[in-house]
């Protein structure tokens, strides 16, 4: 009878021992698992040409507000890459030097070029930004792009602008282009340093409805 | 007498005297519950440090970087590197050939321009602490071996391996862009800007252009992904970085001419990892690896393990003096009956495998239910620790279940209630069939 006593109180000071002693944490890993692997396939690339309205300068966010951004994200499909190739004071010419290589390194799909804002400023001759503006449009059309728009000047650019749109029409209809109208836009200018009046946020949200839309519309 | 009968035997007396056995389980469930969850608890807490020590990765992973040993420190576990050293291809075959390594896993970081959008997709507002793009490096490697890989989860899934147009984002990330840890499943489906940048020109007539692609944010990593914020498939990474190395500079940019900024080498187990370290070396590069850290904690964690082990087991002891006990009671109750058994021929064989068969029967069901309550318990602590560590925007564990463990311990209460029950057994078996039944 002493052993059945002497277990009992174990019992009881086991079971006092295991409530008053509680218990544990837990434990794992969550990592992640994998797939099958494989290379990038060719990815549809769009190619933005022009100058210092299209390279976004001067606006506070450009990233997000000039009109190649918008085109890009809002017209594209998500698995495309995009390249802004333009940059300050790139008449039609200096773009064929400057900004023509990079189509051919990307081979992009679809070409967007807003040419001609700094050859009018330059005072380009027509004759010789037409010219330069039907070799570029070739060059982009040679390297496999499929849908090359072109927008013509804002009259708000002043009077010449209507001489310049004519060269781009002509051009756009010779080449087989798209033309992106921009010629009834009013643009809002905003100052920028170094540079000329350049549009605002506002009127880069119309450029690039009218870009979207071109786009679009082409087969 | 056969086995049946010993146990429709132990049953009746089990019947019998209910409260007594039941108070005989409980002790065993108790001393079982205490163990299982102790060992349970010890080892999800083992995995879990060991986790953190090796950033959710294999224990024997090595990290070789494109750069010569430093002579002078190859015994660290972080040594400083020695001069650059491409790390390409042909060092990653020499490698892989190396004796006791498993898998060796390349890693592409480039440089970004991260884009946020405005708002997540639930339509909150973003906060960050700068509007403007984050500069910052994407970390490409082979998401089909992530295993292999110090990655851990938060929330969401990796990228698929093949992927264009997804990554993982780290805690980092969240916290530029103003989105708190807690909260990070939120950024999930987010689509992210990205811009490979590349530089045209030398001098002051540099500028810079960025190839740009649309990413979706499908998980959020629990490490820091390197240098970088983003986790890429390795193909997206490699293609944005031939971009940017095109470029007319490179190192402004933090880009690194070796193909691989990285290898992620994992050895065949923890005890090779220094000869594999030695060999890399040999081989011509840098390496570092938290060995000396995951040895010592490692020993740490054993003692850990011995002492809790240590405290279930001295618990289950003590239930195993109740079942004793209570055989021992029920021989100088059941002294009659033994006799009687006795009295109709029954061997000394036959009375010790009818109080066996009861101290094991006590031993199995006391082990059975203690077993699953000590897993319940521990699973319920899991969840309370899981809550916390996901408000606290950590990485939660999982129990899984420890079938092993649970076998073990319902085996080892059931052996340790025969052993037990040995003692009264024989003391029941010795009795003379007239002792047995004049004494009463």
């Amino acid at each position: 009878m002493a052993t059945g006593r002497a277990a009992r109180a174990w019992a009881g000071a086991l079971a006092g021992l295991v409530f008053l002693t509680g218990c544990a944490h837990s434990h794992g890993n969550a990592t992640g698992a994998g797939h099958a692997s494989g290379s990038i396939p060719a990815r549809p690339a769009l190619l933005v040409l022009g100058g210092a309205d299209t390279e976004g300068e001067a606006l506070p966010d450009r990233l997000r507000t000039a009109w190649p951004y918008l085109v890009y994200r809002e017209a594209m499909p998500r698995g495309a890459v995009m390249v802004n190739g333009a940059f300050e004071h790139a008449t039609a010419a200096e773009a064929l030097g400057e900004q023509a290589p990079l189509d051919r390194e990307l081979a992009p799909r679809f070409v967007a070029m807003w040419i001609g804002v700094d050859d009018l400023r330059a005072r380009t001759p027509v004759r010789t930004f037409e010219r330069s503006l039907t070799e570029l449009i070739h060059i982009v059309k040679a390297d496999g792009a499929q849908h090359v728009l072109v927008a013509d000047i804002p009259d708000a650019y002043g009077n010449a602008a209507a001489t310049y749109d004519a060269a781009i029409r002509a051009t756009v209809r010779s080449t087989g282009a798209v033309l992106v109208e921009l010629e009834p836009v009013a643009v809002h200018f905003v100052e920028a340093d170094h540079l000329p009046p350049v549009a605002d946020t506002a009127t880069h949200r119309e450029i690039a409805t009218r870009f979207e839309r071109a786009l679009r519309s082409t087969p | 007498m056969t086995w049946r009968d010993a146990i429709a035997l132990a049953r009746r007396s089990v019947g019998r005297r209910g409260g007594r056995a039941l108070l005989t389980v409980l002790a065993v469930a108790l001393g079982a519950a205490l163990l299982s969850s102790l060992l349970i608890a010890s080892t999800a807490a083992k995995q879990r440090v060991l986790d953190q020590v090796s950033e959710g990765g294999p224990l024997a992973g090595i990290k070789v970087v494109p750069a010569a040993p430093n002579p002078g420190s190859l015994d660290s576990d972080n040594p400083s590197p020695g001069a650059p050293r491409p790390l390409d291809d042909a060092a990653r075959a020499r490698i892989a050939q190396l004796d006791n390594v498993v898998s060796v896993v390349p890693v592409v970081a480039t440089p970004v321009l991260i884009v946020p959008p405005d708002t997540l997709p639930s339509g909150a507002a973003l906060t960050p602490r700068d509007r403007g793009p984050i500069f910052d490096s994407e970390v490409g490697v082979d998401l089909a071996r992530a295993s292999s890989l110090p990655i851990s989860l938060l929330d969401g899934r990796l990228p698929i391996a093949d992927a264009t147009t997804e990554v993982a984002v780290t805690l980092d990330f969240l916290s530029r862009i103003g989105v708190d840890k807690a909260n990070a499943g939120r950024v999930l489906g987010t689509e992210l800007m990205l811009g490979a940048p590349r530089a045209f020109g030398t001098g002051p007539g540099r500028h810079f252009r960025a190839l740009w692609s649309r990413v979706v944010v499908v998980g959020v990593v629990a490490q820091e992904a390197g240098d970088g914020l983003l986790i890429a498939p390795i193909a997206l990474a490699q293609t944005t970085r031939e971009w940017t190395l095109r470029g007319s500079v490179i190192d402004d940019l933090g880009a690194k001419p070796s193909p691989y900024t990285a290898l992620f080498v994992v050895a065949h187990g923890l005890e090779h990892v220094p000869d594999v370290r030695s060999e890399i070396a040999s081989v011509g590069f840098s390496t570092s690896a938290p060995e000396t850290l995951i040895a010592q904690v490692q020993r740490y964690l054993h003692v850990v393990e011995l002492v809790l082990g240590g405290i279930g087991i001295i618990a289950l002891a003590i239930a195993a003096l109740g079942i004793s006990n209570a055989m021992l009671a029920a021989i100088r109750e059941r002294r009659r009956e033994i006799g009687v058994l006795k009295a109709l021929g029954a061997a000394d064989r036959d009375v010790r495998r009818v109080f066996l068969v009861e101290a094991g029967a006590l031993g199995f069901v006391g082990g059975t239910i203690g077993a699953m309550a000590g897993y319940g318990v521990a699973s319920v602590l899991a969840a309370v620790v899981n809550n916390y560590l996901a408000s606290q925007g950590l990485q939660t564990v999982s129990l899984g279940l420890p079938g092993a463990l649970l076998v073990a311990v319902i085996g080892g209460a059931t052996l340790l209630a025969l052993g037990a029950g040995i003692l009264p057994a024989r003391r029941a078996s010795r009795m003379p069939a007239r002792q047995a039944i004049g004494d009463d």
